[in-house]
C-alpha cells in the first residue's frame, strides 16, 4: 500500500531514519525492528575519522534541540567494511549521508563509496556484501567550520560539489540541502540540473542559545544546529517549494514526530519523508509513523499516497 | 506511563521521586524520564536511585526546566520513563569487598541502590552546607545509613580528607573534578560519567568521550568506567 520507486529504489514506505539521529541502523532495536522503515540513512561520514566537536553537544529549547556534534564518524572507510556491513541483516533502503570539508574529500569519499559498490557486486571479497543503496551527499552540516554547509549555501558552491561528485558516483544520489541556503529553491534546481537524482530537505538551522550566568554561548562552536518540531512549518513550506521548482524526487524533513505531520510534507509535495529529533522524544516514532500513515490511507480511503501527494 | 507514589523533597533543590511499576536495573544505570508529552524534547537521564518490587525511585535536584517540572509532579501524576540504559558499577565482583562510595552533590543519587547490593560499603556523602539544613542532613544521613555506614561531609575536599588504603575499590559519582582527584587517590576507581544526552541508545553521539584511548559513548558504554581510563578533559581545564 505505501511502497513506491524512486532511484531505481523500491522503498517499503516513505518513511526514513534521518542521518545522525538513527546511529547505524543497530540501536533502536530494542524498541523495534529497523527493517520495517523505508530506509536509514546512517550517521554521517567524512573522507577521514572525526572525533566531533567539544563541550556540550546537544540541549533543549522550547519544541526543540540544538545539537553540535560535529560529524563525529569513523570515516568512509571504516564505514563500508564495518558499520555498513553489520546493516547487513536489515531489510531496508540503506543510505550513506557523506559530507565533506573541501571538494576533494567529497569526490575522494564518493570515490570510495562507488569502488565499495563495484566490489560487493563483483564478489570480489567475502567479507563485503552489503552496498550503499543511495548517496545523500551532505553539503550542509552547520557545525563543522570550514564544513560542507559552505558548498550548500549558494547556487556556485552546490554546482561545484554536485557536478565533480556526479562525475565519480553511478549510485544514485538525493543533495541534502540547508535551510540556511540564500535560496533553497535555486540551490536545489541547481542540484538537479547537475545531475542529483533528488533532493532532500532541511538540515538544522544554524542558530545560538547563550548561557546568560557564565556569559558565554552554550556551545563551544557558538553556532549549533536547531531541529525538532520547532522548525516544521518553515520546513514544510521550504519543502513545499522545493517540490514545485524540481522534477527529481524530493525527501523532506524538518521536525516530522507524528505520522499526521509525515503526511503534512507529502501534502506539501515530498515523495518520501525522514524523522529525525523525533526518536529522542519517543523511541517508538519511527514504528509509530509508519503505521500511523498506514491507518491514515485506511481512515481516508487512499490506496496510494500519489493521490494526496503534492495537493497543496 | 506510570504513576507516581510520591515526590518528596529531602534538600536544597534536591527530591526523591518513587513510581509505581516492576522494574529491574542496577545500580548505576539510568532512565530517561520525561513529561508534558512532546513539549520536552529531550527526555532527562537520571540515575536509579532504589528499585523494590513493585517501584521505583530517582533521586534528582532542579537544575533546569525539565527538572522544575519533575519537582512538581504530585502523588498520582504520570511520568513516562524509558530504560533500564547504561552499564551499571561492578557490583558482583565486589560484593564481599571494602569498598568505598564516594558521591558529591547529586553525584549520591546511585550510591544508595549500590549500597544495598554491596556487602561491606562504606558511604562518604559530599554536600554544600547550602544544599541541606540540619534537619536534611540528618535525614539523608540515616536513610543512607540503613545499607552502609554514612558520613556526610560538608565543604570538605573528600580526596583530601579519606585514608584509601583501607579501601579494596572507590565507587563515585559526581563532579568530574572531584572524581579526577579521587582517580589519583587508589588503583581501583569506578566513576560514572555525566553528559548532556540526546538518545541514550548510542545513536545521536552527543555524550562521547575519550576512555581508555578509545572513543565511547556514555550512555551506552558507560555511565561507569575504570576511572584510570578516563581523559577528564573537562575537569582538567578547571584546574
Amino acid at each position: 500500500m505505501m511502497q513506491s520507486n524512486y532511484f531505481n529504489l523500491s522503498f517499503k514506505n516513505p518513511v526514513i531514519a534521518a542521518s545522525g539521529t538513527f546511529g547505524f541502523g543497530q540501536e533502536y532495536k530494542a524498541y523495534y525492528n529497523p527493517s520495517i522503515l523505508g530506509g536509514i540513512s546512517a550517521k554521517g561520514i567524512t573522507l577521514e575519522a572525526r572525533r566531533g566537536n567539544s563541550g556540550i553537544r546537544i540541549t533543549e529549547t522550547a519544541g526543540g534541540i540544538m545539537n553540535s556534534i560535529g560529524l563525529e564518524n569513523p570515516g568512509v572507510e571504516s564505514f563500508l567494511t564495518d558499520e555498513l556491513q553489520q546493516m547487513s541483516n536489515i531489510d531496508t533502503v540503506k543510505i550513506a549521508n557523506l559530507g565533506g570539508s573541501t571538494l576533494e574529500t567529497y569526490i575522494e569519499g564518493a570515490r570510495l563509496i562507488e569502488e565499495h559498490n563495484k566490489k560487493v557486486k563483483a564478489n570480489a571479497s567475502t567479507l563485503l556484501h552489503t552496498v550503499v543503496d543511495l548517496v545523500e551527499l551532505n553539503i550542509s552540516c552547520p557545525n563543522v567550520k570550514e564544513g560542507g554547509i559552505a558548498f550548500g549555501i549558494t547556487c556556485e558552491g552546490a554546482e561545484k560539489v554536485v557536478r565533480e561528485v556526479r562525475k565519480v558516483l553511478s549510485i544514485p544520489m538525493a543533495v541534502k540541502l540547508s535551510p540556511n541556503a540564500e535560496n533553497i529553491v535555486n540551490v536545489a534546481k541547481t542540484c538537479e540540473y547537475e545531475g542529483a537524482d533528488g533532493i532532500s530537505l532541511i538540515n538544522t538551522f544554524s542558530a545560538l542559545k547563550i548561557d546568560i550566568k557564565k556569559r558565554r554561548a552554550v556551545f563551544d562552536n557558538v553556532y549549533a544546529g536547531l531541529s525538532g518540531p520547532a522548525i516544521k512549518p518553515i520546513a514544510l513550506k521550504m519543502v513545499r517549494e522545493v517540490s514545485k521548482a524540481v522534477k527529481v524526487p524530493v525527501i523532506g524533513m524538518g521536525g516530522i514526530t507524528t505520522a499526521e505531520d509525515a503526511i503534512e510534507f507529502i501534502m506539501a509535495g515530498a515523495h518520501l519523508i525522514q524523522f529525525g529529533t523525533a526518536s529522542f522524544i519517543n523511541p517508538y516514532a519511527g514504528k509509530d509513523i509508519v503505521e500511523g500513515i498506514e491507518a491514515f490511507m485506511k481512515e481516508e480511503n487512499i490506496k496510494s499516497l500519489d493521490e494526496i501527494r503534492g495537493i497543496i | 506511563m506510570y504513576k507516581i507514589i510520591s515526590n518528596q523533597q529531602i534538600g536544597n533543590d534536591f527530591y526523591i521521586m518513587t513510581i509505581e511499576g516492576s522494574f529491574e536495573a542496577k545500580p548505576g544505570q539510568f532512565y530517561m524520564l520525561r513529561g508534558m508529552g512532546s513539549f520536552m524534547t529531550l527526555s532527562r537521564p537520571i540515575s536509579v536511585f532504589d528499585v523494590e518490587e513493585d517501584k521505583i525511585a530517582f533521586m534528582y535536584r532542579v537544575v533546569g526546566e525539565g527538572t522544575k517540572y519533575f519537582s512538581k509532579l504530585k502523588e498520582g501524576d504520570e511520568i513516562t520513563l524509558y530504560g533500564p540504559y547504561g552499564n551499571g558499577y561492578p557490583v558482583s565482583e565486589y560484593k564481599d569487598k571494602k569498598v568505598a562510595l564516594i558521591g558529591g552533590g547529586m553525584g549520591i543519587a546511585p550510591l544508595f541502590y549500590l549500597a544495598k547490593q554491596l556487602d561491606n560499603a562504606e558511604i562518604h556523602l559530599g554536600l554544600n552546607s547550602r544544599d541541606l539544613t540540619a534537619e536534611q542532613k540528618q535525614y539523608l544521613g540515616q536513610l543512607y545509613a540503613t545499607h552502609a555506614p554514612t558520613t556526610i561531609h560538608i565543604d570538605t575536599d573528600m580526596s583530601e580528607k579519606l585514608d584509601f588504603s583501607k579501601y579494596d575499590a572507590v565507587m563515585t559519582c559526581g563532579p568530574e573534578i572531584m572524581m579526577y582527584k579521587l582517580t589519583k587517590m587508589h588503583e581501583d576507581v569506578y566513576v560514572s560519567l555525566e553528559k548532556h544526552m540526546g538518545c541514550a541508545v548510542g545513536a545521536c553521539l552527543s555524550c562521547t568521550c575519550e576512555v581508555g584511548g578509545k572513543r565511547v559513548k556514555v550512555c551506552k558504554d558507560g555511565p561507569v568506567f575504570k576511572g584510570s581510563e578516563v581523559s577528564y578533559d573537562d575537569a582538567i581545564k578547571l584546574l
